[in-house]
């Protein structure tokens, strides 16, 4: 589903924010992708959804090749990933199901497709009693289950979640690792891109960790070993 | 799918939501838009008016007084013969007077004048009219051959004044020109930096919601559209104000400018300006739309990288 093929990346700066990344993650898999702050997580995370493109080496998304995908097909790439943020980027004047609306309303979605995909994803959260609230009348948690709902309206392939529990205390946290592994129990493939321990020791799920921009480990079923 | 609805819904959201910058930008449309329909309008009538007075230049021969009206006539049916020539005229010396007396009805002193003289002082006249002023020199050259000669005395005085008044009206519809040209480029100049700033800052406005459109896989279309649109209604707004201001104030000036200026040419100012007043809401929509989609493209090629 996600392979990186000996990919190097370099900003304008001469700065070396990945080397040889060289990893296969298949479909269905949850892996969560570990590292120190500034160790290049997210440049990985960037690179999947293309807002970055690889100095060398090729990333293949889905049997895609996107190392070198022209700007007018990165929306439809965008919409094949759903991704979730530390920061939630919702937009605060409108409410939960209009933020999740929003998504297939950018995408050019009929209204009955709309009316239709909103509720069904808002339950797959919890979020269906709360769809009318504005974001700053819901906790961080149900925000980040707002964000969730939004990446799932176009039944992505990939969920790519970067520190989606950045910003919540623990119980929150723990509610939004338990809604990805019910999306990656429903066949989506999940990546987390996280630095807490804790998580990832109790998810016994698959483990990538970076290290100074390179790969230093890869365990099937591992811990955070930093 | 591209939603065009959906689209303007954005860029109407755009334009309320900075209602301030969007009056500041219509208004700076509207007054350009006002200065250049003016001063654009100005040459339009001064370009009527120099056709008119060409129109209307005639020049007065008079008849020697010791030839007789049938030779006066058969030089007017040879006259009206002449290509350069649109109408010749035989006035006699009797209606002559006639006619000087009923221009000057209310000047006591000349009515007493002519009741004093025995004889009528004034010669008979041919009135020669001609399309166009440049033609008055060869017509003059066929009233100075031999045989005509005789019959009129040619003065190319009244030729040469209506010259120099034709000369100095051409000059004036030059300047307006130049200066209906130097308006509309200093306001093009203003209105697309106007439109550029205010687009510049939408884009500021809505850098969040432009990221989070990205992030869920907005085509970059869709993100672009609405500022171009944008762009558009500002033109919309700008030309609907501009007609809704333009059209009665002109209602209003354009009576004074027909007595005073144009009573004696053959111009309606108000008919001018509602015969032309579709084309003028035309012209200034489309000139404005493309100046503002121009401006708001560079604003975008700009500042929103997507």
């Amino acid at each position: 589903m996600i392979e990186f093929k000996g990919v190097d990346k370099f900003y304008r700066n001469g700065v070396k924010a990945l080397s040889d990344i060289t990893m296969s993650i298949e479909a269905g898999e949850f892996v969560s992708i570990v590292g120190q702050s500034g160790t290049g997580k997210t440049t990985i995370a960037r690179l999947i959804i293309a807002e970055e493109k690889p100095s060398e080496g090729e990333i293949i998304i889905g049997g895609w090749n996107i190392t070198f995908i022209k700007n007018a097909d990165v929306p439809l790439l965008r919409r094949q990933i759903g991704v979730v943020f530390q920061d939630f980027k919702l937009l605060p004047k409108k409410t939960l199901s209009e933020n999740v609306a929003f998504a297939l309303e950018v995408a050019g979605e009929p209204k009955n497709v709309i009316k239709k995909i909103v509720p069904q994803v808002l339950k797959i959260v919890g979020l269906e009693n709360k769809q009318d609230r504005f974001p700053n009348e819901v906790s961080g948690g149900e925000q980040q289950r707002a964000v969730i709902a939004r990446s799932l309206v176009h039944r992505p392939k990939i969920l790519l979640a970067d520190e989606p529990t950045g910003n919540l205390d623990s119980i929150n946290a723990e509610e939004i690792i338990a809604l990805l592994r019910k999306i990656n129990d429903l066949g989506t493939t999940v990546v987390l891109v996280t630095h807490n321990r804790e998580i990832v020791n109790k998810l016994r799920r698959r483990v990538i960790t970076i290290q100074d921009g390179q790969i230093i480990s890869d365990q099937k079923t591992g811990k955070y070993i930093l | 799918m591209f939603h065009i609805f959906r689209t303007i819904k954005f860029a109407l959201q755009n334009v309320y939501r900075n209602i301030w910058l969007t009056i500041m930008t219509v208004t700076i449309l509207v007054l350009a838009l006002f200065s250049v329909s003016i001063v654009i309008s100005l040459n339009s009538v001064s370009e009527q008016l120099l056709t008119s007075v060409k129109q209307k230049v005639d020049i007065s021969i008079a008849v020697l007084p010791d030839s007789t009206e049938d030779q006066a006539k058969s030089l007017v049916d040879r006259l009206q013969n002449l290509p350069e020539v649109k109408s010749a005229t035989y006035v006699s010396s009797d209606e002559a007077l006639e006619e000087f007396r009923i221009q000057h009805k209310d000047d006591a002193d000349i009515q007493e004048t002519l009741d004093l003289l025995e004889e009528n002082p004034l010669p008979a006249r041919i009135i020669i009219s001609s399309n166009e002023i440049e033609s008055f020199p060869s017509i003059l050259s066929y009233l100075n051959q031999d045989e005509n000669q005789k019959i009129v005395s040619t003065d190319t005085t009244e030729v040469e004044q209506a010259q120099i008044v034709i000369e100095r009206l051409s000059s004036l519809s030059n300047q307006i020109q130049k200066i209906a040209l130097g308006v509309t480029i200093i306001f093009i100049v203003i209105s697309f930096l106007v439109v550029f700033n205010t687009i510049r800052i939408a884009i500021y406005t809505h850098k969040e919601e432009i990221g989070i459109m990205k992030l869920v896989g907005a085509s970059n279309w869709f993100i672009r559209t609405p500022f171009l649109i944008e762009g558009m209604l500002y033109a919309f707004f700008a030309t609907v104000i501009t007609i809704a201001i333009l059209a009665p104030v002109l209602g209003f000036l354009a009576p004074h400018l027909n007595d005073t200026f144009f009573a004696s040419y053959n111009i309606d100012i108000s008919q001018f300006f509602e015969a032309h007043l579709l084309s003028l809401i035309i012209y200034q929509f489309i000139g404005a739309a493309v100046l503002n989609m121009a401006s708001a493209s560079f604003a975008i090629s700009r500042y929103l990288k997507v």
